[in-house]
């Protein structure tokens, strides 16, 4: 999933690519809403799915950048500021901001925020990611159909119980972006707490069992888990997220 | 300040008139008395001469029987001539001989007075002198007579007293006049002497009530106003441009401070935000086992972003200018207990609420449920799981008050008088949560309101918050 930053404090923005980077997410940094705005004009790249927008900007008023983005494409925003008054609150979401985030922010929040709005998210990009998120499932022979709730691995059924299946679902709405434990458990179990410790274990272990392939299902260490889109052997290098090549275009 | 003044201006123009007028009035008195007296005296000088004194005029003078033919003819004379004058003046007058027998008399019954003035003056004559010095006549004397005495002297003796007693009515009608006419100088010297006063304590004083109001405008939170330039006096002049940057001060002061605690809050925000970010990623690298090292850095991250959300929120309540409202303070204190609800009830803290069904107060909705907010959050972080904490509203006289009592380990003498205070905590609850502002927030939200927050010990132990609102708007 590809993410837009705009922010102007390169030490906030440097943590914060290389934690959603963790998360595999791909963040472009933009340091100003020129470069944001420019950044936003389809390239034939990947679009982008979320903007997280600091109102903080050097060169324009960040309202003033959030209603040009909403005036020129249909991505969600989020704006994460250092405003906290009520009345920027506000007035950032009448502008069309999707979502507020006041700094300093929970990591996790801001995970869950994301996701929402990248859920909600516009019409046909989040369509044709959708598409692409089958598309690499597909070239593992894996078919989520969402609509009767089945699954097949090269063309035969595999049956799943409804968490299990869940839980892939999940997973595989933004193949290689890493779900977090807590938001695995909210949106799986309906539970804002963690039951017992193993409970999400079993159920991955007996996803890769079921599905006969223990490479699809990635654990990250002290994050989640994620779907390995790719073939094995090509996996996307964590902690070089994929975002920050194209930081310097 | 304006009657004053004028009252100032006036008394001492009325007492400069009433100096001038005074002597002045008292002045044509006596002279138009003089003129009076000189009159007569003329007059009584030309009986003198025609009194039959040559040769044996004397022994008519001297009543004796046989008087000289032509002298009895002479005196008979001067009677029609006393007779024609008093006819003609109004005014008696008579001739006396020196024991007092009359000569010629008019009217014909006028005899010497016996006591009084006429007496007086008539004693004088006989002494050889004239009556110079009659008492002084005023339009409200009750004697109504002046009386001249003129002595007629024959070689060196007084033979005879001519004595007049005229009405003094024309005489005091000209000095009622001519006062009269002082009078009207008078009252116009005063009518334009307050027209004038009128005029300066006006000019004076603009300036001082447009600074008046200036003041009591920026008193009131509008900071805006300023003092337009006008006349008046150039030391108020100078005292209102003095104003003018003073008050221009204190707004770029206020501003300052505001820049300061937004910019303080931003600057502060961003690497807090970066630190926890670094924390994060420093969580994703540790090995197992360590979840709740990475907990506790992470609550400390979030308790300075509290802290930092306290303080913002402690300027700004304190640069808040709430507009106090007609608010039923049972619902709002209603509203709060059930929005707290349910922490008292995780915290197994019963919240009971008792007071009027409905309590009018004059406060600021947001400000006052902001403030209750702090002190019931402070309650329940002290109230031991199984107590309770009740809210009570209670109707005075002139306000209302709202107190929250827990059942907390309460606080000792010195800790009430500290309690209150920015970020200060009973040394024995510093591992409460909290960043100790929630209280001076509370304080200084009500304080802006025009109420107060007191504190006193509850029994058998713990603590009395009451915040206190005026009933009626505050004429301020």
């Amino acid at each position: 999933m590809r993410l837009l930053l705009v922010e102007d404090d390169d030490r906030v923005a440097a943590a914060l690519v290389a934690v959603l980077g963790r998360h595999g997410f791909q963040v472009r940094h933009a340091r100003s809403g020129h470069e944001a705005l420019d950044a936003l004009v389809p390239d034939g790249n990947e679009p982008f799915r979320v903007v997280l927008l600091d109102l903080g900007l050097p060169d324009r008023d960040g309202f003033e950048v959030c209603s040009r983005i909403r005036a020129g494409s249909g991505v969600p925003v989020i704006m994460v500021t250092a405003r906290a008054d009520i009345r920027s609150r506000i007035h950032g979401l009448n502008l069309g901001a999707d979502d507020y985030v006041v700094k300093p922010y929970d990591m996790g929040e801001l995970l869950a925020r994301i996701h929402a709005v990248a859920r909600r998210g516009s019409g046909p990009p989040a369509e044709a990611a959708a598409e692409r998120s089958v598309g690499p499932l597909e070239s593992r022979g894996v078919v989520i159909d969402r609509e009767r709730r089945r699954v097949s691995v090269e063309g035969r059924d595999v049956p799943l119980t409804r968490k299990e299946f869940d839980l892939l679902a999940l997973l595989a709405q933004s193949p290689g972006v890493v779900y977090r434990r807590e938001q695995i458990f909210s949106e799986v179990w309906r539970s804002g707490w963690e039951g017992n410790g193993r409970t999400l274990e079993v159920h991955i272990g007996s996803l890769r069992t079921k599905l006969g392939l223990p490479g699809l299902v990635e654990a990250v260490r002290g994050v989640g888990y994620r779907l390995i889109p790719d073939e094995p052997g090509d996996p996307a290098p964590l902690g070089d997220p994929a975002g920050s090549g194209e930081a310097g275009r | 300040m304006r009657n004053r003044l004028l009252g100032i201006l006036l008394a001492l123009m009325a007492a400069v008139l009433a100096a001038l007028g005074v002597p002045l009035a008292y002045l044509i008195a006596s002279v138009e008395q003089g003129r009076v007296v000189v009159d007569r005296i003329d007059d009584a000088a030309r009986f003198a001469q025609d009194l039959p004194t040559q040769g044996r005029a004397t022994s008519a003078m001297k009543g004796d029987p046989q008087p000289a033919t032509g002298d009895t003819s002479r005196l008979h004379m001067l009677g029609v001539e006393a007779t024609r004058y008093h006819e003609l003046y109004g005014a008696r007058i008579g001739v006396f001989r020196r024991d007092g027998s009359a000569v010629a008399v008019a009217p014909a019954d006028w005899r010497l007075p016996e006591a009084g003035i006429g007496a007086q003056a008539f004693q004088e004559a006989l002494d050889g002198r004239r009556s110079h010095n009659s008492p002084q006549v005023w339009p409200w004397t009750d004697d109504r007579t002046l009386t001249v005495a003129l002595p007629v002297v024959r070689d060196g003796d007084v033979v005879a007293v001519i004595l007049t007693e005229s009405p003094t009515g024309p005489l005091r009608a000209r000095i009622l006049h001519r006062w009269m006419v002082i009078g009207a100088g008078e009252a116009l010297a005063m009518i334009v002497a307050v027209l004038l006063a009128v005029r300066l304590t006006g000019w004076v004083l603009r300036p001082v009530r447009t600074l008046d109001r200036a003041t009591h405008d920026i008193a009131t939170g509008r900071m805006n106003a300023r003092v337009a330039p006008s006349g008046g006096p150039p030391e108020l002049r100078r005292l209102a441009s003095s104003f003018n940057d003073m008050a221009d001060h204190v707004v770029l002061a206020m501003d300052q401070q505001r820049a300061f605690v937004a910019d303080a809050s931003h600057q502060l925000r961003n690497p807090l935000a970066a630190l926890l970010l670094r924390v994060e990623l420093l969580g994703l690298e540790l090995p197992e086992g360590h979840e709740e090292e990475l907990g506790a850095v992470r609550e400390e991250g979030s308790r300075l972003a509290r802290v930092l959300d306290d303080l913002l929120g402690l300027a700004t309540a304190e640069h808040a200018r709430p507009e106090p409202e007609p608010v039923d303070l049972a619902a709002l204190v209603l509203a709060r207990i059930d929005a707290w609800r349910p922490l008292a009830v995780q915290r197994g803290v019963d919240l009971v609420w008792d007071g009027p069904p409905l309590a009018h107060g004059w406060v600021d909705p947001i400000g006052f449920g902001s403030a209750l907010d702090a002190v019931i959050d402070n309650a329940l972080k002290f109230t031991p799981s199984g107590s309770e904490v009740r809210v009570a509203v209670e109707l005075g006289k002139r306000e209302v008050a709202v107190a929250v009592v827990d059942a907390g380990p309460g606080l000792t003498e010195e800790e009430l008088g500290r309690i209150g205070d920015r970020f200060w905590r009973s040394s024995r609850h510093q591992n409460v949560d909290g960043s100790g502002l929630g209280l001076s927030i509370a304080r200084t939200l009500l304080l802006a309101g025009g109420g107060s927050l007191s504190f006193a010990p509850a029994e058998p132990t713990g603590l009395v918050v009451t915040l206190t609102v005026p009933r009626k708007r505050d004429k301020r």
